[in-house]
């Protein structure tokens, strides 16, 4: 979660200040980044993607209602350029291309063939998520990723709950059968 | 209610009320399949999160000098955009009172032209016309004050800056 940003250092970045806006930038660009590489799986375009988002932040700055988290506003800009990307011809193109090499595994891998059989796991998770629709993916990752509410999650989609739980149902299922047939598959144990 | 019935919220559990979750428990329990699937469901989670971990921003330093020179380039655009819009406003209503100008000149009566030449056919007649007018002036002219020059050459002028040029002379 991004960290907690004052309301006066938003009025001051409101006013034009760049320092406060800088300050904003500073907190907010390690989640922006990381919520964009989930997405897209890809670190450049993932580091192009919170440039952008931060120009549109401090271009709608002035549009910026108090009552909503910036945080909120946030996830919402990331989500929709990301969408975006997904939706483009460049999103498409690279669709299935998973690098193996940028993708995160929390190492608890004791011998090569573990750490190989890891590899090869992620790898298949990894291309499942890329089979998901855009939004089934932007939920799976809102949701089961990031652990937002379903009314955040609703919010930032501007989707209704029933929709946002449709798409859970979807993404969730198809991810499940993914691994249940790679175990079937390897006679390895998933349980 | 068939196990069907209840895939949907195996997969949904943590989206369900506490009373949509008691009935789910009760039927897994009963079921064997609907049991595997929740715990596929659930160990499917437990994996997903283990290989989604938070990927780390490599360099934040430079992300934010990227990021900061791209503002100020978008700042540096917008300023320059209203400078043009401000030319091209100013350069619009310079325009339009040029035309206004021109349009209340040729509108205006008669009488504010200065001299007007009569009409003529030829261009022989026209220039005899104009030298009639010039003739004209030479016969009547005009009663004018006369300048500095012709008081000075003639020295009938009551001025007092001659009289005392005239005393200096003496």
């Amino acid at each position: 979660m991004p960290e907690p940003i004052t309301p006066e250092l938003i009025q001051e970045a409101v006013r034009g200040s760049q320092p406060a806006f800088r300050a904003i930038v500073e907190a907010n660009q390690g989640f922006v980044y990381a919520v964009a590489f989930r997405f897209v799986n890809d670190s450049q375009e993932a580091e192009d993607i919170t440039q952008e988002v931060f120009v549109r932040l401090w271009k709608n700055l002035k549009s910026y209602r108090h009552e909503v988290k910036l945080s909120t506003w946030l996830y919402k800009i990331v989500t929709n350029r990301c969408l975006d990307f997904l939706k483009s011809r460049h999103g498409r193109q690279r669709k299935n291309k998973v690098d193996i090499s940028t993708t995160h595994f929390v190492q608890d891998s004791s011998t090569p063939e573990k750490e190989f059989q890891q590899q090869e796991l992620s790898r298949i998770i990894h291309a499942a998520a890329e089979e998901l629709t855009p939004k089934q993916k932007a939920v799976f990752i809102l949701r089961d990723l990031e652990g937002l509410s379903q009314e955040e999650v609703s919010e930032t989609l501007s989707m209704s709950t029933g929709n946002v739980k449709s798409n859970l149902f979807y993404a969730r299922k198809k991810m499940t059968e993914k691994l249940k047939t790679w175990y079937q598959t390897t006679d390895k144990d998933f349980l | 209610m068939k196990c069907n019935d209840f895939e949907r919220d195996i997969h949904l559990y943590s989206e369900l009320t506490e009373e949509e979750r008691v009935r789910v428990d009760s039927h897994i329990q009963e079921c064997s399949a609907c049991k595997e699937l929740f715990q596929l469901a659930i160990a499917t989670q437990t994996l997903l999160k283990k290989v989604y971990t938070k990927s780390e921003l490599a360099n934040h330093g430079r992300l934010t000098s990227t990021i900061m020179q791209a503002i100020t380039a978008q700042q540096q655009q917008s300023t320059s955009w209203i400078s043009n819009l401000f030319l091209k406003y100013t350069m619009v209503a310079g325009s339009l009172a040029l035309i206004i100008a021109f349009g209340v000149e040729q509108l205006s009566p008669v009488g504010s032209v200065y001299k007007r030449m009569p009409e003529t056919n030829t261009v022989t007649l026209n220039s005899a016309s104009f030298m009639k007018a010039a003739l004209d002036r030479k016969e009547n002219p005009e009663a004018v004050n006369p300048s500095f020059y012709a008081c000075v050459k003639s020295g009938d002028c009551n001025n007092p800056l001659i009289e005392s040029l005239k005393k200096k002379s003496l």
